[in-house]
């Protein structure tokens, strides 16, 4: 029982990880329909850029986190109007691909600029852990927790109660119908592309003080991002956070009663089914097909 | 159209900003290597201090035999040219590109000294990023079109073996590898310097029981990344352990799509409570090493590690948590730079002031600059016999007997069954400064069992 | 508007309709015959081109062509987003591994291997498209991601407790001696002839792919073909002209995977080793390049873009390289690093031109040429 608990309470943590990189990723898709695979990169280029805000600048940790939020949002910005705006209306498949030219490229600029070297994690954030009865909890990990179901709520309040996240949802909905009441469609989808960055951004800043190691392989938590959002429901803001903490869980659960070896077998085994079972995720509106 | 051009060109633009901005911290680093840049052969090494006149009296004489031109295979009039191929922007760069630079190091070392027969030494790098689709298109290109005299390093098993058939085709000497396949010791053309997984286990395990102080006190698991050769490594320990009469519990399996180690670290305390785990083998990269040193001190685990050569690169030591570092050593084949030997006393007379520096205190940096010593011993011998070509290369490396390279790893004697020049590794552990070698590495050549596959 | 006009159905059911369209096949098949002999002659490139290392990336594109088109038939044609492709590929070595000359291999020809891995390919392909009949769009594109996880678990597996850790390794195929009065078929002296090299292996993977290319084009001209169009376009429509969606849609998933566990099939043989770290998920991603850069929902494309994915990076590595270049430091040591990042803006800049891809280009050429000297 007490394995059961520790290793959920360690999905819990790096499950919340999962439902951040999900949250950003499923913001840029519910608005413009584009699969962003370059969500992992910007990830870790947010983590990267902890490296040299905390570490060598030994700037407080919330100014980092601001800085680098800002960083990323701009990035999003900057990518939207390049790369992005120019390719509206273009075949879906077309624009996915433009995402991983993107991140082949940022892997270059990390690569160059940090070079290849691995590095530990930073220690800003408190490591330590606290004991409730048998079991050990770590701070980081419940900050993660709480980061996460704060940005939840604050995505939830913004799209039900502010004009911008109604026009967003609106965009998201019915493009045409929102166009049509006059709501600019190119400034809910740079808006969508800021703040998908500027998530990407916040879960690197936490996670760069909970990652043990630092490297360009990072971004293989992007790939996590497609299962926790997929569980929940692609276009259901709740659903990423509640899909993250069910793959983190699991992928625990998998890892440390079968072995590490299932952990992936069982993470998208479990996916596999719940698709099978329903067809738009736990939380996901079913599509209707019009005739 | 041109709107979309500019927006292209706008987007690279940002990008270099956004590089420039963080590669401040390092710029000084930047600004180095790029003022010496060591892929080819760097006229710049005339510059460099340090080159003895007693060399160039031997080259001369080299020279005075006057070697033949081969340019099909590597000896054009001025230069001799040199492969590596590996991987500098994948998954194991941080440890590839170390090995890289040794070898262009010692390469400008060699060329400082006078270079062989009238001729400099020309390294041609190709990047794989770990895919073996990339890889044999370049050794095609090593091979045919650069048509260098040797290939030196190269990592990953994958692209061994896709390689291996080529290799003995094209007969070309392939000096160095960083992986020990079996396969690879059947092939007349691969020279292996790295000491086989299989003795690096016998080694670990040996001073496992020293340190535990018998053998039937040591209870031993193997962590590694979940590949064929981090179960390879686990086979060894098992392996070794029980013939020894340790006691083993369990491989566990690091999977390489994660980036956490939380879930393998509950396993760990779990064995320790049920079994009395006393001691884990480690396998991995060390991206690896970091990733379960760090998850163990997150959940508070403190247990020894021994770990195998790829594992203690410089940076898990500075950036791994300091209890654990303490009692985590590994097996290597070549001694760090930071611990004087005559080789790398040279070594560090070199690298000082040049973009060779910033690399050199890497292990693996000593690894290529090894392999390429050997290499260059070979050019040597063959030249000094009168011809310089691909097969007589490789037959001079095989009649190499007892080369001493100064320290910076086992005299290597490549006339050894397999071409298993190395064949010896020893321990290593940190000192809060660099890794400090433990003991001489004949103290350890007993405990190999030289018994390696499947077993 | 100026051009040819197409009069009559049988015409427009022909495989080349136009007089050009007839003299770029003669061209291209002029070029494929004469290319490996070019490639394997002697002669030197000027500027050190990388004339020979050309001829390898040549051979890797022809097998991922094939692979690629099949992505282009069953993702651009159908509208299934699958993306088990990696997984055919680990099946066909596995085929090759279990039943043919290999390391622990039963030892049956490779000629037999190939159209068992196209079988193989096909039964496993329709299993793995039983989820699309329920599922569609992005949830199926995450089904089928499991699918590739799935795929190197078992390989895993399987190389670990038959082979070892070495990896699996396929021994060169013979060619039957009932076949050696062809021309240039002469055998060693041992009395085989095996096909290993890059000339040798040129021959087997130009007739495969011409073979598998040509037949997905006419299984597009087909009325199954067209029914793949029917189901992308609106699978409710479809149904609704008496289309089966259910059949149309598995049999789209059995040829796609059939040809790439063809493509699988030569990749194995001809790279001589697979071992699981062949399979890392950018596979899945250098998939989706060469299809979407060489031209969505063209056949074409994917033949263009898997040429573009292996000859792009030895081009521009060689302008990179040129001396003019090679001196300034910081492309000198950041060599690796900015090739990445050159085929990285190669994808960009070709889709953001043309989102079409290159089939796009190709297309505008030969408007260009149809219709000149009008422009429009």
């Amino acid at each position: 029982m007490e394995k059961f608990i520790e290793l959920t309470l360690s999905g819990i943590a790096i499950g919340s990880v999962y439902a951040l990189v999900a949250l950003g990723f499923v913001l840029v898709f519910k608005a413009t329909d584009v699969l962003n695979f370059a969500h992992g990169e910007f990830m870790m280029l947010a983590v990267f850029l902890s490296l040299t805000l905390l570490v060598s600048w030994g700037l407080n940790f919330i100014v980092s986190g601001i800085v680098i939020a800002v960083l990323m949002a701009v990035l999003g910005l900057v990518i939207f109007f390049l790369v992005m705006k120019p390719l509206v209306g273009q075949p879906l498949f077309s624009v996915v691909l433009v995402t991983i030219g993107i991140a082949i490229i940022l892997r270059a600029v990390v690569l160059i600029t940090y070079g290849p070297v691995e590095r530990g994690r930073i220690n800003v954030l408190p490591q330590g852990r606290f004991d409730i009865g048998d079991i050990s909890v770590s701070y980081i990990g419940m900050i993660l927790f709480g980061v996460s179901a704060i940005s939840v709520l604050a995505f939830l309040w913004f799209f039900n109660r502010t004009r911008t996240g109604l026009r967003l949802k609106a965009v998201a909905e019915n493009l045409e119908a929102a166009s049509a009441m006059g709501i600019s469609a190119v400034a809910a989808f740079a808006i969508s592309w800021g703040i998908g960055a500027l998530m990407a951004g916040v879960a690197g800043t936490l996670y760069s003080n909970f990652t043990p190691v630092i490297d360009t392989n990072l971004s293989a938590i992007g790939l996590r991002a497609f299962p926790a959002a997929v569980l929940g429901g692609l276009n259901s803001i709740g659903g990423a956070i509640v899909g993250g903490l069910i793959v983190g869980i699991v992928e625990q659960l998998a890892a440390g009663y079968l072995g590490g070896e299932w952990r992936d077998v069982v993470a998208f085994g479990l996916m596999f089914v719940v698709i099978i079972v329903r067809p738009y995720g736990l939380f996901g509106t079913p599509e209707l097909i019009r005739v | 159209m041109r709107n979309r051009l500019r927006g292209v060109f706008l987007l690279l633009a940002v990008f270099a900003l956004v590089a420039a901005s963080c590669s401040s911290d390092d710029a000084d680093d930047t600004t180095t290597t790029a003022a010496a840049a060591t892929t080819t052969t760097a006229a710049a090494t005339t510059t460099t201090a340090g080159g003895t006149d007693t060399t160039a009296a031997t080259t001369t004489t080299a020279a005075e035999i006057g070697i033949e031109s081969n340019p099909d295979e590597g000896v054009t009039d001025s230069a001799i040219k040199l492969g590596f191929m590996g991987d500098i922007t994948g998954p194991t760069a941080a440890t590839q590109l170390f090995f890289e630079r040794g070898i262009s190091c010692y390469l400008d070392f060699a060329n400082s000294q006078g270079g062989v027969a009238d001729r400099e030494f020309e390294l041609f790098t190709e990047d794989d990023a770990f895919s073996v689709e990339d890889a044999v298109v370049n050794f095609q290109k090593l091979v045919e079109d650069d048509q260098v005299i040797a290939i030196l390093g190269q990592g990953g098993s994958h692209i061994m073996s896709a390689i291996d058939v080529d290799v003995a085709d094209a007969g070309v000497p392939f000096i160095g590898p960083q992986q020990t396949i079996d396969i690879q010791f059947a092939n007349p053309y691969v020279f292996n310097v790295l000491a086989h997984y299989g003795d690096q286990a016998d080694v670990a395990v040996a001073r496992m029981i020293e340190d535990v102080g018998g053998a039937e006190n040591l209870v031993v698991a193997s962590i590694g990344l979940e590949v064929a050769s981090g179960l390879e490594w686990g086979v060894y320990v098992k392996d070794t352990t029980e013939k020894l009469g340790a006691t083993y519990t369990e491989h566990i399996n690091v999977p390489i799509t994660g980036t956490e180690a939380d879930a393998q670290v509950i396993r760990i305390e779990e064995l320790i409570d049920s079994d009395g785990l006393n001691y884990l083998a480690l396998h991995g990269s060390p991206g690896a090493a970091l990733r379960v040193l760090n998850s163990m001190d997150a959940a508070g685990v403190d247990l020894p590690i021994g770990g195998i050569f790829a594992t203690i690169a410089e940076n898990v030591f500075i950036e791994g948590p300091a209890d654990l570092i303490d009692t985590f050593w590994g097996v290597h084949t070549y001694t760090p730079s930071n611990v004087s030997t005559p080789g790398n006393d040279e070594l560090n007379a070199f690298v000082a002031g040049t973009a060779c520096e910033e690399f050199a205190s890497n292990v693996n940096f000593v690894g290529g600059w090894v392999v390429a010593k050997l290499a260059v011993e070979g050019v040597k011998r063959a030249a000094a016999d009168g011809t310089l070509g691909r097969q007589v290369l490789a037959d001079a490396i095989k009649r190499i007997d007892d080369f001493d390279t100064g320290g910076q790893s086992p005299a290597l004697s490549c006339t050894r069954e397999g071409s298993h020049c190395g064949a010896a590794a020893r321990p290593y552990e940190w000192d809060g400064t660099g890794l400090q070698p433990v003991g001489e590495f004949a103290d350890w050549s007993d405990t190999l069992d030289l018994i390696y596959g499947l077993g | 508007m100026s051009g040819k006009f197409i009069t009559r159905y049988r015409e427009d059911l022909k495989l080349f309709r136009t007089t050009p369209s007839r003299v770029i096949a003669v061209l291209i098949t002029a070029l494929a015959l004469l290319a490996p002999f070019a490639l394997s002659s002697s002669w030197d490139p000027p500027l050190e081109f990388p004339w020979r290392a050309t001829f390898s990336a040549v051979n890797l594109a022809l097998a991922w062509a094939i692979g690629a088109a099949a992505f282009n038939l069953l993702l651009g044609y159908t509208g299934q987003i699958s993306i088990a492709h990696a997984a055919f590929l680990i099946l066909a070595a596995l085929v090759g591994a279990i039943f043919g000359q290999a390391s622990a291999g039963l030892g049956w020809t490779f000629w037999i291997i190939l159209p068992m891995c196209a079988a193989a390919g096909a039964i496993v392909g329709m299993g793995v498209g039983l989820p699309a009949l329920r599922i569609r769009g992005l949830y199926l594109f995450m089904a089928t991601l499991s699918v590739h996880f799935f795929a190197i678990f078992i390989w895993r597996q399987y190389q670990v407790r038959a082979v070892g850790f070495t990896g699996v390794r396929y021994f060169p195929p013979e060619v039957p001696s009932w076949l050696f009065w062809l021309p240039f078929i002469d055998p060693d002296e041992n009395g085989e002839f095996l096909i290993r090299g890059n000339f040798r292996w040129y021959w087997v993977m130009l007739g495969v792919a011409t073979f598998c290319i040509l037949f997905m084009v006419n299984v597009l001209r087909t009325r199954e073909g067209r029914a793949f169009i029917a189901v992308r376009d609106n699978d409710v429509a479809a149904s609704l002209y008496g289309i089966n969606v259910a059949r149309t849609k598995l049999r789209s998933f059995a040829v796609s995977s059939a040809m790439v566990a063809v493509s699988g099939c030569l990749l194995a043989y001809f790279l001589t080793a697979r071992s699981d770290e062949s399979w890392s998920i950018e596979i899945i991603l250098d998939v989706a390049i060469m299809t979407v850069v060489g031209g969505f929902s063209t056949i074409v494309g994917g033949v263009l873009g898997a040429f573009f994915f292996f000859l792009a990076p030895i081009i521009f590595e060689w302008l990179r390289a040129a001396p003019a270049l090679d001196n300034i430091g910081f492309i000198n040591t950041y060599a690796a690093q900015l090739d990445l990042a050159i085929f990285g803006f190669l994808v960009i800049i070709v889709l953001v031109f043309k989102p079409a891809g290159l089939a796009g280009i190709w297309a505008d050429i030969k408007r260009y040429f149809r219709q000149w000297p009008y422009r429009y």
